[in-house]
């Protein structure tokens, strides 16, 4: 018995690490991970210098690690574990409740709030001075979990602040027009099919909201399956969701340019098998676009800084303004802007970033 | 490489264990051991590859001179001369910078650190061939005449940069010829994946909330003695796991290394303390530096004295900062204590006081340890007892508490004997399916945790 009980641990071991090891091998090597939304470490080059600078034993471990057999069901087990048999709160910082996933957010950071509000403020009084401006806070979705236990922002302290802090421009509050159903489940952003009540909000504050497009004039699209950055990141075990897109008369007549900006229209879906699918809205991070609205019912213009948030919402505004500038701060320099965009007085301007943006403002120049 | 790691796991030690298994013969083996293991360090330090080749081959002729002169000062000098390269090295590469550090603090001078980086291991491979050219000197041991068996043994990939420190007597046998048995090497296995499992599963968990602490802006007493528990605690699995890879994969080989740990953590008083935690360091101190200087058989003045010569350089072997020579200095007053005074008190308090005290001051002990160099002492040892007005609770504190309550817990179990008991009296049928279960167990979710972790390094590595 004792002899049967050696055979089959030697068994055992050299089953799961030779194994392994050849499956290793002979596994072609993928290019991206798109579960964790980036490149995958490739063979490391194994020449002189790379061995003596130890840049080859650094690189092989990771890169052994990144294109290792069965790589999301190891990290699969490893949520699980986590949750199931460790009883952890989160895995990996995120957490999962009625089946929506959650990210535990870190502590509300003032500095940061500051930081946002001053560089609002700085660019109000520099080029918006002529405007009519208007800021909001986009709520992360852990605003409306029924939770006590994780760590969240303190999202009244940092409205607080912002309200305190931004001179010269209105606070649009949107709160009560979201709640928790509202967002995608395995995914940080909102749905766009449910933001009418959030753009009438808006539109209102700003006095547009007579030249809005009814939500019965548009027309659903949708994309599945959805795998939100959450569900790839998070590695659980969540079902994926279908993501759905509105086009009108507005949206599809919409010409869209901008320096980095290749699609075609306000959708890009070619981008939805790419490493987020959200970037359907907006084509994903784009420092600067112009989205002009030939049919639109006013010759307004309006200047939506925002971050991925506004990729989905500004396709609903294109009835009200004849021009959308859509400007995201994490990737352009708030000081570099007046050679590349022309602020023409009487514009709306709009603030609009989210909670996870503006608790690390410091990404935004 | 870390044993650890997936280089190690899934490339280095297949293939090792495939050429060990076809190599004919023990000196045969030896080489394939001997190649595997200077492969093995230049894939962490290519260059002081060079200085365990150096110090291999130093002890080497230091050894055969001592033999061929035994007893005429010729072999005093070879010893003094072993002593001297091997403290030398230790020296120069890892307390220059301090010296040079404490002179410019103390003195008020810039003088230039030299930036030499710490070859991995110095210290036990250092420790490993002063106690080989002392043991031939004393004549304990036969110098050893085949320089491939003699660095095979000082280079021997298992032990070789963490420990446990394998003195040449405790494997001078199975160097010449040794045994391969089917249960050797399933006990080796098994005591590998048990030993992975201690450092992946447990002790990288642990260092999570150590990380979150230091990262945390919402520090609270609840929440550094949080951070206390889970270092004590990582330490140990993170220690004694690498210690459990090292006699596994020693076994799988044919060697019978020493044991390096008994359950430090159930002890009742700081003496049993240390004969249960790095018994091969404590054991190196007391039969090299301890005994030698008189040990307890002389004044007590002199007795007290080699207890804190040794605590001195126990602290200070285990880091070039002030903190671990507070840490050494530490245990070396409580051990007088306990010795002079304490230790009959604590063999008449109920078991659980002495436990308490125990692991009050080993948690402590700990927090000196992990501290930023003494500043970091003050102000983690301030935060144990709230000091700075920190509140006693903090949100951040209760969260990872209640987060990693079943870690801990499942820690706290496993630092004590009972698994063991509780699995010794299953009977040995289901043992034939349950132990290559838990085997193939441990190793995939070890490799699920490395696949989807961060955090890996094994802390003795710095020693």
């Amino acid at each position: 018995m004792k002899k049967a009980k050696n055979i089959l641990t030697v068994a055992v071991f050299a089953l799961i690490l030779v194994g392994f090891g050849l499956w290793h091998m002979i596994l072609p090597d993928a290019d991206v991970s798109i579960s964790e939304r980036r490149d995958l470490a490739q063979a490391p080059a194994l020449t002189a210098k790379t061995l003596f600078n130890r840049e080859f034993s650094d690189k092989l471990e990771t890169y052994l690690v990144d294109q290792f057999p069965l790589r999301e069901s190891f990290r699969s087990l490893n949520a699980s574990f986590r949750f199931s048999f460790l009883r952890q709160l989160d895995s990996n910082g995120y957490w999962t409740r009625d089946g929506v996933i959650y990210k535990t957010e870190k502590t509300t950071d003032e500095a940061q709030i500051k930081y946002a509000a001053r560089l609002y403020n700085s660019l109000i009084s520099s080029e918006l001075s002529d405007c009519n401006v208007y800021f909001t806070v986009i709520p992360d979705k852990s605003y409306y979990a029924d939770d006590t236990v994780h760590p969240r922002l303190d999202y009244t302290r940092l409205i607080e602040i912002m309200k305190a802090n931004v001179q010269g421009a209105e606070y649009i509050d949107i709160l009560d027009t979201l709640s928790i159903d509202k967002y995608y489940r395995t995914d940080t952003h909102w749905r766009q099919q449910d933001l009418f009540d959030t753009v009438e909000r808006l539109a209102s504050a700003m006095g547009v909201d007579e030249y809005l497009t009814p939500a019965s004039d548009y027309t659903p699209h949708e994309l599945s399956p959805f795998y939100g950055v959450y569900l790839r990141q998070a590695a659980m075990p969540v079902e994926p969701e279908t993501l759905t897109y509105l086009t009108g008369s507005y949206t599809d007549n919409a010409l869209v340019s901008g320096p980095e900006y290749k699609s075609s229209g306000v959708y890009a879906t070619e981008k939805f098998d790419g490493m987020d699918g959200y970037d359907v809205f907006l084509s994903g991070t784009q420092a600067i676009i112009e989205i002009e609205c030939p049919d639109a019912r006013t010759d307004r213009h309006l200047y939506l800084f925002r971050d991925s948030f506004g990729s989905s919402l500004a396709p609903l505004l294109t009835g009200a303004y004849a021009k959308i500038t859509v400007i995201d701060l994490r990737y352009v320099t708030s000081a570099y802007l007046p050679t590349i965009v022309d602020f023409a007085p009487g514009s709306d301007v709009l603030f609009a970033n989210s909670t996870l943006v503006l608790n690390t403002a410091m990404i935004m120049r | 490489m870390l044993f650890s790691g997936a280089t190690f796991l899934y490339a280095f030690l297949p293939v090792v264990l495939l050429l060990y298994a076809v190599a004919p013969g023990t000196k045969c083996k030896n080489y394939v051991l001997l190649s595997a293991s200077l492969v093995f360090y230049f894939f962490g330090e290519p260059v002081y590859v060079l200085l365990l080749i150096f110090s291999s081959i130093s002890d080497w002729l230091h050894s055969i001179y001592i033999e061929k002169h035994r007893g005429e000062r010729k072999a005093r000098i070879a010893l003094i001369s072993s002593i001297v390269i091997n403290l030398g090295m230790l020296g120069f590469f890892k307390y220059t910078d301090f010296l040079i550090g404490t002179v410019n603090a103390v003195f008020g001078v810039s003088i230039p650190k030299t930036g030499v980086p710490l070859p991995i291991g110095i210290s036990f491979f250092t420790f490993q061939t002063m106690s080989y050219t002392i043991d031939v000197y004393r004549g304990r041991a036969h110098a050893q005449k085949d320089l491939g068996t003699m660095a095979t043994f000082v280079c021997l990939f298992p032990q070789l940069i963490a420990g446990p420190i394998v003195r040449y007597v405790d494997v001078a046998a199975e160097l010449e010829g040794r045994r391969h048995t089917l249960e050797g090497v399933a006990d080796g296995i098994r005591r590998f994946a048990f030993g992975l499992g201690k450092k992946v599963l447990i002790a990288n968990v642990m260092y999570e909330v150590i990380v979150f602490f230091r990262e945390s802006g919402d520090k609270s007493v609840l929440f550094y003695w949080l951070y206390a528990v889970a270092y004590t605690l990582q330490i140990y699995f993170d220690f004694s796991g690498y210690s459990d890879m090292a006699i596994g994969l020693g076994a799988i080989f044919g060697f019978k290394f020493p044991e390096n740990f008994n359950y430090p953590y159930i002890s009742k008083s700081i003496t049993e303390f240390w004969r249960r935690w790095h018994m091969t360091l404590g054991g190196w101190f007391r039969d090299y530096v301890y005994i030698p200087l008189g040990g307890n058989r002389t004044t007590k003045l002199k007795w007290l004295r080699n207890i804190a010569v040794v605590w001195i350089l126990t602290g200070a072997w285990h880091g070039a900062e002030w903190n671990f020579v507070l840490w050494g200095v530490m245990f070396g007053v409580l051990l007088i204590i306990e010795k002079l005074w304490l230790g009959k008190l604590l063999e008449k308090l109920p078991a659980f006081l002495s436990h308490i005290y125990v692991m009050f001051t080993v948690v402590l002990s700990f927090v000196i340890f992990n501290a930023a160099g003494l500043k970091g002492v003050v102000s983690d040892l301030g935060g144990l007892f709230g000091a700075g007005g920190i509140p006693l609770v903090s949100s951040d504190a209760v969260y990872y508490l209640r987060s990693y309550a079943v870690p801990i817990a499942v820690a706290v179990i496993g630092a004590t004997p009972l698994p063991r008991y509780l699995y010794s009296r299953l009977h040995e049928a289901p043992r034939v399916v349950l132990e290559p279960l838990a085997v193939g167990a441990l190793l995939v979710l070890s490799t699920a945790f490395l696949i989807d972790g961060s955090f890996n390094p094994f802390l003795y590595f710095r020693f």
